[in-house]
């Protein structure tokens, strides 16, 4: 009987292995190919299993699309799952650096991640390009750490800005408790209180938390005249949307970009009806079309993002830059038009805050600003 | 140019050989069924990182983590001395979550989710540990140290003591021994050298958060003294390589990059569950518990 | 909106979903004494079942549940039998179990997300609305039922352990497996129905958990860890208790988050266990003698 259970296990593995060993063999042949043009690897790391996949796998495509639109012919991708864990991503960046030899590297997705991993791509000089890191405290990370999306610092007081113009006064901020979500709650409540207006409520939940209520209960009775949700669970998400209807909370919702996702819609329904969320852009009509094409869907969140890190790195490389330095070098001096707006990166290694205003109307969100 | 990922996974498998040998010696040997153990390592990492930021130098930090951690494992002891078996598994696994619980929220001290970013390579009499090859020899020395004295501890008369406790301690009670004190002198040295792992980590990643210290490292540890075998450091030593490297053995397989994070998952699972099944009293095992 | 009746209500509705994942967990534990946590993932499972063939294949409504509870069941025994009946005749002790259960945990998981995908998944049979207002509180009926449900379980269980058969082999088992071989019990064939009944309950939980929350692979762990919780408290091997520490779990986490940073929530479920193991190593409704074991 065991033996039978462990053949079972084994079939399963050789199974698995087999299934997926048709496409891995291709690659393989093309690697050998380029091998004499002088292949220059790119590292991609982020969560690709575990509870924060979803973005993984929403940028990787960006980062695809982006690899076969350039068509970069000596430029050969080499993927790893970190889970969004620091001691994951430590250990995934060490394994792209030393054994695959990348030369740069498109992630970490998370935070948390990106800064467990920063010092050893700088003490290795192989520059990272993060396409959804949003913490302040990634700017600091020295010169070889990049993002193609802007630090919280920007939106919370742009979030602040939108709520506060458009008349409400009184905020109460449901936020992730997790590097994301209080960075962007310090910076929001901040802002906002220095516009003039008055933080009622300021509620955490952990991510993948589905049982939001107890936190609305005490929102609702802080009566808010906006609640701003930070996020980067769609379940969590999804959840509080559709308890905010359960419970009759009538206040306008706010979402930070993480908000701006296929999943949401499609979880929350009706719930998510008149949902603002201030998004780093998710790409120009061109882009998006291209997705669609692609992926038969709308990019997810920071596809756009996971595009023009990966654009970055290989126009670098199409300009003749061939180390982490060289790469690095040719990054501070980008200049393009990408999928999510103009890339140019500052002494740090961030890009402007540029953000979009959507709107779900419909069941779909609509750019209003 | 496989040495610098080789050199990290080693510095790491060194890291949670102290981990697990000294769960071992607390779970095995003695017989108490500690879930809580990762709780001691968050609290050596954290009381390092702390330390060191305020300006005590390195090699202080790296003993009060420890001695720290032990003082949490006494009052541990202290706490749960009625409790046995699954009970007692359980206490300690609340234990574990209310300490992660405290870094996650205790924003004052821990900067809660924020984490500690730029905690400081090792320096002591004047020497500092900047590069991974130097941290990997750093590693090493504590690593070997520290197995040598659980190792010294085991095979002594009071090791013996510990597996009686285990194996019959209401027999040794009637020997007129002290079992409460023969345990919490046990949790304190697992408790002490888990400490120490914390500070080794923590100074290695140079940046930590509550998420290291929870659920998922809980059952890594777990299985890996469980895989080697109760009451068997050999065990303990060689399933640390196993386990910390299959996972890594996996990043080989090339496995079209849709489904690489799942499916690796998956077959780590089965690979788990087979090891289970062929050996179920771990690759070293010799007694049960229980 | 009262504040009171409304937090009551949501550590009701929190309580019964906990109870309905702490029933079977502890219904297996208390007659085969190791830790199923793949429970969690035998719920996730049932929640799976019921969204792809309602809601992908179309088959109606009450055909797709009945289906659902047939498959969780099943799954329960195969886990059963494939994975801890092989260990346990091979004397693996409980700890070993319980990491077979962590790794059968995972392996689920992660096949759920390579067919399913990563994103949430919604079965969509009940369009969200405002609740009803009962009491100053706001509640769906959807919610109502939940807590209905688990409140008949509870009362069917106490039941089902008191009065059948089956119910007082499981007892007998579950007090002393020796004695109860020596009666001429059959403790394998309890074990093949502690499975069963107890994996049923699952695909229960499943059915109302995916109609009430969403769907995503990863959700298991933190429904297994809840229902684990309100099970010790209730008292791990005692069925009905591990019911009323489900609820009073619920209740607890949303009074103490009245004056508490939200941030504790989860801690506080935590903190209720490790006091109550101190004082009450037993639970609250535990019977003494498991704990000398």
């Amino acid at each position: 009987m065991r033996n039978l259970i462990i053949s079972v296990l084994l079939i399963g593995i050789f199974l698995i292995v087999g299934c997926v060993q048709q496409p891995a063999a291709e690659t393989t042949e093309e690697s050998v190919e380029v091998v004499e043009a002088e292949v220059i690897k790119v590292g991609f790391m982020g969560p690709l299993s575990g509870d924060a996949a979803s973005y993984g796998e929403s940028i990787k495509r960006g980062v695809d699309l982006a690899m076969k639109e350039m068509g970069l012919d000596n430029v050969e991708l080499v993927v790893e799952d970190s889970k969004c864990e620091g001691k994951e991503a430590v250990t995934a960046i060490n394994k792209l650096i030393s054994l695959d030899g990348v030369v740069a590297i498109v992630g970490e997705v998370c935070s948390g991640a990106t800064l467990a991993a920063a010092p050893i791509a700088n003490e290795n000089n192989v520059p990272m390009v993060s396409p959804s890191s949003t913490s302040p405290k990634v700017s600091e990370q020295g010169e070889y750490t990049f993002r193609t999306v802007p630090s919280d610092a920007l939106q919370g007081d742009f979030g602040a800005n939108l709520a506060y113009d458009r008349g409400y006064r009184k905020l109460a901020v449901l936020y992730t408790n997790e590097e994301y979500g209080l960075g962007f709650n310090n910076v929001l409540t901040e802002s906002f209180a220095a516009l003039g207006g008055e933080v009622v409520a300021s509620e955490t939940f952990e991510r993948g938390a589905v049982d939001i209520r107890t936190q609305l209960t005490k929102t609702k009775d802080a009566e808010p005249d906006v609640i701003y949700i930070i996020s980067n669970s769609p379940d969590s998400t999804v959840a509080a949307l559709q308890q905010m209807t359960e419970l009759g909370i009538e206040a306008a919702i706010f979402g930070s970009e993480g908000q701006k996702s296929p999943a949401i819609l499609e979880g929350a329904g009706e719930s998510a009806e008149g949902m603002v969320v201030t998004a780093v852009s998710s790409g120009t009509s061109g882009f998006i079309e291209r997705h669609q094409a692609e992926y038969g869907e709308a990019p997810g969140p920071f596809a756009a993002q996971g595009y023009d890190a990966f654009k970055a790195i290989g126009l670098a490389v199409e300009q003749g830059a061939t180390t982490g330095e060289e790469i690095k070098n040719a990054l501070f001096g980008s200049d393009f038009d990408g999928a999510s707006g103009h890339i140019v990166f500052d002494e740090n290694g961030d890009v402007s805050g540029n953000y979009d205003v959507f709107e779900v109307q419909n069941g779909e969100f609509v750019l209003t600003s | 140019m496989i040495w610098p990922y080789l050199t990290h996974l080693l510095i790491l498998i060194g890291i949670y050989v102290i981990l697990t040998v000294s769960l071992n010696l607390a779970l095995g040997y003695t017989g108490l069924l500690n879930l809580g153990h990762v709780a001691f390592f968050g609290i050596g990492a954290y009381t390092s990182a702390l330390l060191t930021k305020a300006g005590v130098p390195f090699l202080l930090a790296f003993i009060i983590a420890g001695i720290f951690a032990s003082i949490f494992g006494y009052l541990l002891v202290l706490a749960t001395r009625k409790l046995k078996g699954d009970y007692l598994a359980l206490a300690t696994l609340g234990f574990s979550f209310v300490i992660y619980s405290l870094m996650l929220n205790w924003t004052g001290l821990t900067r809660g989710p924020l984490g500690i970013p730029g905690i400081e390579k090792p320096s002591f009499f004047g020497l500092t540990i900047s590069s991974t090859y130097s941290y990997l020899i750093f590693v090493a020395v504590i690593c070997i140290l520290s197995v040598f004295v659980i190792y010294r501890i085991v095979k002594s008369p009071f090791g013996r003591l510990l597996e009686a406790t285990r194996d019959d301690e209401m027999g040794l009670r009637v020997l007129g021994k002290n079992t409460f004190k023969l345990k919490y002198k046990a949790m304190m040295i697992s408790a002490f050298f888990a400490g120490i792992a914390g500070s080794l980590f923590a100074h290695y990643i140079t940046y930590i958060d509550p998420s290291y210290f929870t659920i998922p490292e809980i059952i890594l540890l777990l299985s890996i003294v469980i895989v080697g075998g109760i009451a068997s450091i050999k065990g303990s030593i060689v399933s640390t390589f196993v386990i910390l490297l299959i996972p890594e053995a996996l990043r080989f397989l090339a496995l079209s990059s849709s489904i690489l994070g799942p499916a690796r998952q998956v077959i780590y699972a089965m690979i788990l569950l087979g090891i289970l099944l062929l050996r179920p009293r771990g690759i070293f095992g010799r007694v049960d518990l229980e | 909106m009262s504040l009171l009746a409304q937090l009551t209500v949501n550590g009701l509705i929190a309580g019964a979903i906990y109870a309905l994942v702490a029933a079977g967990f502890s219904l297996i534990y208390s007659t085969n004494k190791f830790m199923h946590f793949a429970h969690g993932i035998s719920v996730v499972v049932g929640a799976y079942i019921l969204y792809s063939l309602f809601s992908l294949i179309g088959i109606p409504f009450y055909l797709a549940c009945i289906l659902t509870l047939i498959f969780s069941s099943l799954f329960g025994l195969g886990t059963y039998r494939l994975m801890y009946l092989p260990l346990q005749n091979k004397k693996a002790s409980n700890v070993v179990l319980l990491i077979a259960s962590i790794g059968v945990l995972i392996l689920f998981q992660n096949v759920i997300q390579l067919i399913f995908g990563p994103d949430v998944k919604s079965v969509g049979y009940i369009k969200v609305a405002r609740g009803l207002n009962v009491f100053g509180a706001i509640i769906t009926p959807l919610q109502i039922v939940i807590i209905l449900i688990s409140i008949t379980l509870f009362v069917l269980l106490y039941l089902f352990m008191k009065k059948s058969k089956l119910g007082r082999d499981m007892r007998a088992v579950s007090d002393n497996k020796e004695l109860a071989s020596i009666m001429g019990i059959n403790h394998k064939r309890i074990a093949d129905y502690s499975f069963i009944i107890g994996s049923f309950l699952a695909g229960v939980a499943g059915i109302l958990i995916g109609l009430e929350q969403n769907l995503n692979p990863t959700m298991g762990t933190i429904l297994i860890i809840k229902g684990f919780t309100g099970a010790v408290i209730g008292g791990v091997g005692f069925i009905p208790g591990a019911v009323l520490g489900s609820f009073l779990l619920g209740l607890a986490e949303n009074f103490s988050i009245w004056f508490l940073p939200s941030g504790y929530k989860d801690a506080i479920a935590f903190v209720l266990l490790f006091i109550f193991l101190l004082l009450k190593p037993t639970g609250l409704f535990g019977i003494n003698k498991d704990v000398k074991k």
